[in-house]
């Protein structure tokens, strides 16, 4: 071999090195890609679509912030450092209307090891299915992400957080911001199942 | 005379038009109407600028027309200004509901969960509580509970 060729024959390993490299901050981004979803928006009966990065986020904090309006202050607090809020949730008017293939997709990128399933109930007689997804950062103390899904026959919805978000505090927004308060109407109704 | 006459008959004389005449003169004609439009904007500016220089003569004109020109840049920016914070503002609007509506939407499902993870674990092997309690049914409650709780995991399967 020529002297030339074997300088260049360890240039292979430059991208696999930056390929290891880069691994680590690929397996932490917290953020899902929901494209495959966008696909039922034409068979749903009723569609919310929220995309917010980093940029509109802080866009509408500065907003609500200038706006000074007290109805904002809680979602104020819970939008502060977050860096993507992503949202898609669709009602069809009959059930089958999604696979079980587009929820896997969702799935399967939750399976990456930096994101801890907390909460998981299937109910597979209804055909039914919530999992909470938290990506805890490296001191295990933060929270970098959150996902929700949500699939029912008739009804699915994926939720992801992209940043630092207190799971309590947006489930303790019961009424507010227009957020049903279920867990009160319960207690109110003598715990009885609805 | 004689002379006379044959050099004007030889001006005179009948001579086709050269290639692409026709054309050219089309051309021009369509041309006409643009360009009197033309003069026809320009044409009051010229009789402003006519009317001031007459009346207080050559630089007090330019200084009017100046002055003029400045107050026309003035209101165009407040316009310009005006339209870009209405811009904001509607799109301030926008993210917010964009913001409340995910937050919302977040809230209720999170809130399903809990509620639903609540009651399977506190009611021994029934059902988890249900948003929607139409389709709750008792072969639900009398379902196989499985529940896992593993350092704060919830797991169940119903």
């Amino acid at each position: 071999m020529k002297p030339h060729c074997k300088k260049l024959e360890g240039l292979w390993s430059i991208p696999v090195l930056i390929g290891f490299g880069l691994a680590p901050a690929w397996a932490q981004n917290p953020k899902l890609d929901l494209n495959q979803l966008e696909k039922l928006a034409s068979k749903a009966d009723e569609v919310v679509d929220v995309t917010l990065d980093g940029s509109t986020l802080k866009f509408a904090e500065k907003f609500m912030e200038a706006d000074k309006d007290e109805d904002d202050a809680e979602a104020l607090n819970i939008i502060k450092n977050l860096t993507g809020i992503y949202v898609k949730s669709f009602e069809f008017d009959k059930p089958d209307q999604y696979s079980e293939a587009d929820v896997e997709a969702i799935r399967a990128q939750l399976r990456n090891s930096s994101w801890n399933r907390m909460v998981n109930v299937t109910s597979h007689r209804n055909k039914e299915l919530d999992e909470v997804y938290l990506m805890t950062g490296p001191d295990s103390k933060t929270n970098l992400g959150l996902a929700v899904i949500v699939a029912e026959p008739k009804e699915l919805t994926v939720v992801n957080i992209v940043g630092p978000i207190d799971v309590d505090h947006l489930s303790a927004l019961s009424g507010e911001m227009g957020v049903p308060d279920f867990e009160h109407k319960h207690e109110k109704s003598g715990g009885k199942h609805d | 005379m004689r002379l006379f006459d044959d050099e004007l008959r030889r001006a005179l004389r009948r001579l086709d038009a050269p290639p692409g005449f026709t054309n050219r003169v089309m051309a021009r004609v369509e041309q006409a109407p643009a360009m009197k439009a033309t003069s026809v904007w320009l044409r009051p500016v010229q009789a402003l600028w006519n009317w001031a220089e007459a009346w207080t003569g050559r630089r007090a004109a330019l200084g009017l027309a100046a002055t003029a020109a400045i107050l026309v840049l003035a209101v165009s920016f407040a316009v310009w200004r005006q339209h870009r914070l209405h811009e904001e503002q509607r799109q301030g609007e926008l993210a917010r509901a964009q913001v409340m509506q995910a937050l919302r939407v977040t809230s209720v499902k999170l809130q399903r969960v809990r509620s639903r993870v609540r009651q399977a674990t506190q009611g021994g092997d029934r059902a988890p509580h249900r948003d929607k309690g139409s389709r709750t049914n008792r072969s639900d409650q009398r379902g196989d509970l499985a529940r896992a709780r593993q350092g704060g995991f919830v797991e169940l399967e119903i």
